[in-house]
């Protein structure tokens, strides 16, 4: 438990100081102020100013998610092109808790897109959200961070043995940005559709992200949260069973250092 | 106990394509503690493999390898709490961080903390001489700057077993000074390192034993003053002007390893013994060849010899 913790602690510091120096960090907010105009513009169209809130937390966990797809995929790349992945194995230090810990250090990048989603809703449009539900709103952000975090470390997997997996890691932001109901509400969906969106953590923090800016009370946010920590969980054992078995698998093929 | 126990090794690489490729073909060599073991051998003998499985990253086909008694397959925890490793070459570092950050991190990566970590990178900066760099990102670092923190890196965790993988490659040559004289400071702390080289001379004056490897076999385990002994059995004769018959019957004479030509019309009789030495020169002189000398190959000279004289060429 504690090399665990350890690994964690370790890739979270590691990670919120190498971001610091890393102009690429910025890349994944380039896109946060031009989607929340391009909602907002289509919101004000249709006079919709009450769907306000879709048109600044869409951005915002399109970027939370695009940075952790991200990161997932290079990572254990440059790890492995720059000679840093073998000395990291041969070390006592847990690799799977190590990218999560790195992942979690990345998924910080959400707090400057949803702060520039405000200011360019408001600078823009004249239209200034505000967080009628502070606590739950802070809940939100952390439970969708973890639970992105250990979904992309599920996903970091596959990139040690598949470094051609990048084509996936480029086609699948859009269909679970859909899916998942970033821009439009999963309550709006046909019920099949609903039902396979609830499996996916990100529906049920687009969900409470947007209820703790609205006025209304928010309800259920202790069993949302389980679900969304229940989700999470699961994808982070799945991950780091999966790093552990594709590791020993790459050990025995010697195709650790190729790439 | 022994540093390093390695029992009939063998690791076969799978190839999509062709016949399965077998890297090491039943090594057997134990190192005791404290003892600083050259590794030496062409490119694709099989060292930078040995060195993989003996850090663990690398699982063997067959065999056995034990790191102060923990099996690399089976206590990969034990192993990797008691070795260092510095593979080749000038990638490893982040080259976005700092020296000190790069060390930083990787003392956290082998649990050393607080106080203890602070005062460890401080040391072993100073001891590689990158204490007066240590604020500057590892990016602008000169390739031998980085092989030097990559040094810093392998001690670290202070380890018992250290494996440094052709450690001086592309290091100036104060560097590499530098560095024989830090390896001379870890073997009198009794640190045991195994190091794979090519340079044979590098080798010979940092060993305690040296070990010969070529096509995944152990031709020979011997003191560096053993093979020293061996230079001096083996003897060369250059003359010029020797007629192509003279070249023919030197060539079958006994002891006699080799007769080439190294152009401007010079002959090179390489022998093995000094009686062939002798019978070389006699040979020569009966011929009426008067332009003739006598020298002693280099150490390098010896080892190609031993591998088969195929240099330092990559096997297929």
């Amino acid at each position: 438990m504690r090399r665990l913790l350890g690994g964690f602690t370790l890739g979270l510091g590691f990670q919120l100081r190498a971001m610091v120096r890393s102009a690429d960090t910025y890349f994944a907010l380039v896109g946060a102020p031009l989607t929340t105009v391009v909602l907002m513009s289509m919101m004000l169209y249709s006079g919709r100013t009450d769907l306000a809130s879709y048109a600044v937390v869409a951005p915002t966990l399109m970027s939370l998610w695009t940075a952790g797809l991200m990161f997932a995929g290079e990572m254990i790349s440059e790890d492995r092109e720059n000679g840093r992945l073998e000395p990291l194995l041969a070390s006592p230090v847990s690799l799977p808790s190590l990218v999560f810990g790195r992942l979690c250090g990345a998924m910080f990048i959400s707090l400057p897109a949803f702060a520039l989603a405000i200011v360019t809703a408001g600078l823009v449009f004249g239209v200034w959200i505000t967080i009628h539900h502070p606590v739950v709103f802070v809940l939100a952000v952390l439970a969708t961070s973890l639970a992105t975090a250990a979904t992309v470390t599920a996903l970091s997997a596959v990139f040690i043995v598949a470094p051609g997996a990048r084509i996936v890691q480029n086609s699948l932001s859009m269909p679970v940005f859909l899916l998942a109901g970033v821009m439009v509400p999963v309550a709006l969906f046909p019920v099949w559709l609903e039902g396979a969106s609830r499996v996916l953590y990100l529906s049920w923090g687009a969900d409470l992200f947007r209820d703790a800016l609205e006025p209304a009370p928010v309800e259920a946010v202790a069993l949302r949260l389980l679900t969304m920590a229940a989700l999470g969980a699961a994808a982070l054992a799945f991950g780091s069973l999966t790093l552990v078995r594709f590791l020993r698998r790459a050990r025995a093929e010697g195709t650790l250092s190729r790439v | 106990m022994s540093a390093l126990e390695i029992t009939g090794l063998r690791r076969v690489y799978q190839r999509k394509r062709g016949d399965p490729l077998e890297a090491l073909r039943g090594i057997d060599l134990v190192v005791p503690e404290g003892e600083v073991h050259g590794l030496l051998g062409p490119n694709g003998a099989g060292k930078t493999t040995l060195c993989k499985i003996v850090s663990t990253v690398l699982l063997p086909t067959s065999g056995t390898v034990r790191v102060l008694g923990h099996d690399v397959v089976t206590d990969t925890a034990g192993v990797k709490s008691s070795l260092g490793i510095v593979f080749g070459g000038d990638k490893g570092a982040y080259d976005r961080l700092t020296a000190r950050q790069n060390l930083t991190f990787w003392a956290s990566v082998y649990g050393i903390t607080g106080t203890r970590r602070r005062r460890r990178v401080g040391e072993l900066l100073e001891r590689v001489g990158l204490a007066e760099r240590a604020e500057e990102v590892v990016g602008g670092f000169s390739r031998g700057m980085k092989q030097r923190l990559h040094l810093a890196r392998g001690l670290v965790s202070d380890p018992g077993v250290l494996i440094l993988d052709e450690p001086t490659v592309g290091m100036d040559p104060v560097a590499a000074r530098d560095f024989r004289a830090l390896v001379g400071e870890l073997r009198g702390g009794g640190t045991t390192i195994l190091m794979t080289t090519h340079d044979m001379a590098e080798a010979a004056a940092l060993s305690d034993r040296v070990s010969l490897i070529d096509q995944g076999r152990l031709v020979m385990t011997e003191t560096p003053e053993t093979v020293g002994d061996l230079v001096s059995a083996y003897e060369r004769v250059d003359a010029r002007g020797v007629p192509e018959r003279v070249r023919e019957q030197l060539a079958v004479l006994p002891g006699v390893v080799s007769v080439t030509g190294t152009g401007g019309g010079l002959t090179r009789v390489e022998t093995e013994a000094p009686e062939a030495t002798l019978a070389v020169q006699r040979a020569l002189v009966d011929a009426e060849v008067r332009d003739v000398s006598l020298s002693r190959p280099t150490l390098e000279e010896v080892y190609l010899h031993l591998v088969g004289g195929r240099g330092m060429g990559v096997d297929p």
